[in-house]
């Protein structure tokens, strides 16, 4: 079926069922926690293993994305992001029929890649396409605050979900709300028919790797982005049990991590919006050096309610504030043809990243009782991914100047 | 003292959204490019949404500890069943 829609409607329609992907997809993929308890009771087994199966699921979300991504280049972002929703409704079933460690592992590894499918890089990849140059860093921001909204939103619920029909017949209902993408999945086909999705066509997909991986722009961002998932998995992962270890009351925890969700969705609008007015790459800068400014006044500070929902809420700003601007950088640099694949790469090493901040954060307080030496390492490691920001070159390869300047 | 914590943590740092907005706005000034959000449009419509995500998170945490939403989802539920 062929279906005709007036030029100026596309970006609407990306926008819209590409916000609607990712609020789904992301509130899925966030919810898993909430089954560790339940599932690990009913198969009397140890954390460690749906620890493990959850280890997978992230990792396969990065090595996924670079792989969707290329497809979505290629076939399109709506074939690409409903092979995605596919194994994710799949995995949610076999899931939900879990009996033993087999089933875990194979589920959660299967439904992170069916997540790489209908996640930040199919989606980004076609909304970069479609918009105007003009607005295109504010659409990204405004798709990814959908996505952030998603989590925030979808936790509760799904909490509730497992509280009143219990953990299995829930994930038969994730599976159903799964499928709702199915849906809005149709709309990011358009992205191919938008007038900028033309730009850098006859490119073949090792070529564009290739030029990627020489650019010395690219990978000082990709570095950046690892930057990214190692602070933002430390804290997300960390906070609360830091939280606990201050002695603080229970509700600072809940409340700490809905101010990061409240300042995470109005951030990345508010990136978004100053990047299509400022350079990305100092945006990007300054990003990281607040974070590691905000981690190194929070470590002198007392540990009151108060410094902690302040410490909550800043950081919210900044939080998943990068996604618009990395992957914004990325369209200047290399055009939106293979957007979604250079992304995925972005994102892999971003995953990487989110791996270590997990992992290095809970040996290094087995080995030293406390976090101080996690958050000395994440002011480190923000302020050289400031340092390392000042090199990208936030201008379009000759390859894509050239094909600009013939369209 | 819950709320007041809460909403005066939220106070400082959307007051740090507001400067840096309106510095950038004040120093950015690319009257030719008609395409681009204007900064009202966009400061207007960022502020209703921060106002209802706060609100709504909230009534959500009020009624959550008070396991009173609880009950409403139960019972909308049923309804809908």
């Amino acid at each position: 079926m062929n279906v005709t829609v007036d030029n100026k409607l596309i970006p609407i329609l990306v926008i819209i069922g590409g916000s609607a992907l990712l609020l789904i997809s992301f509130g899925l993929r966030h919810s898993f926690g909430l089954y560790l308890i339940p599932i690990t009771d009913y198969l009397s087994t140890g954390r460690e293993l749906f620890a493990f199966a959850s280890a997978l699921n992230v990792l396969m979300i990065g090595i996924g994305s670079p792989l969707f991504g290329a497809l979505s280049d290629k076939y399109g972002s709506g074939k690409a992001s409903l092979l995605g929703i596919g194994l994710v409704i799949l995995s949610l079933f076999w899931m939900s029929n879990v009996q033993g460690a087999l089933s875990i592992i194979g589920s959660q590894t299967l439904f992170g890649l069916g997540s790489a499918g209908c996640g930040t890089a199919v989606v980004l990849g076609a909304v970069g396409r479609s918009v105007k140059v003009e607005n295109r860093t504010l659409s990204l921001g405004v798709v990814m605050a959908a996505g952030s909204f998603g989590q925030f939103i979808m936790v509760p619920i799904i909490s509730y979900l497992i509280i009143m029909f219990g953990w299995s017949q829930s994930l038969l209902f994730l599976a159903l709300i799964a499928s709702i993408m199915i849906f809005f999945s149709f709309a990011l086909n358009f992205s191919g028919k938008s007038e900028s999705s033309k730009v850098g066509t006859k490119q073949t997909i090792k070529e564009a790797i290739i030029e990627a991986f020489q650019s010395k722009s690219f990978n000082l961002l990709s570095l950046g982005f690892f930057v990214c998932g190692f602070h933002v998995t430390f804290v997300a992962v960390h906070l609360p049990a830091f939280v606990k270890d201050a002695n603080l009351p229970f509700w600072v925890g809940g409340w700490a991590l809905a101010l990061i969700g409240i300042f995470n969705v109005i951030g990345t609008i508010y990136f978004g919006y100053l990047g299509d007015r400022l350079s990305k790459k100092n945006l990007l800068a300054l990003l990281y050096s607040l974070r590691s400014l905000l981690f190194l006044v929070f470590i002198f500070l007392p540990k009151t309610e108060f410094t902690v929902l302040i410490f909550a809420s800043i950081l919210g700003i900044l939080w998943l504030s990068t996604v618009p601007l990395t992957s914004g950088i990325i369209t200047v640099v290399f055009g939106p043809y293979y957007m979604s694949m250079l992304y995925g790469w972005a994102f892999f090493v971003h995953q990487i990243g989110s791996f270590l901040g997990s992992w290095i954060g809970g040996r290094l307080f087995d080995f030293y009782g406390s976090y101080e030496l996690m958050w000395w390492i994440c002011v480190a490691l923000g302020f050289i991914a400031a340092l390392i920001h000042a090199p990208i070159k936030e201008l379009p390869v000759n390859r894509v100047l050239k094909s600009e300047i013939r369209t | 003292m819950i709320y007041i914590i809460v909403i005066s943590a939220f106070v400082l740092a959307w007051f740090f959204i507001e400067i840096t907005l309106f510095i950038v706005n004040k120093n950015y000034s690319n009257l030719n490019d008609k395409k681009i959000v204007s900064y009202s449009k966009f400061i207007w419509n960022l502020r209703i949404l921060a106002i209802l995500l706060i609100f709504f998170t909230n009534i959500y945490m009020y009624f959550f500890e008070n396991a009173k939403f609880l009950q409403a989802i139960k019972y909308c539920l049923g309804v809908i069943k």
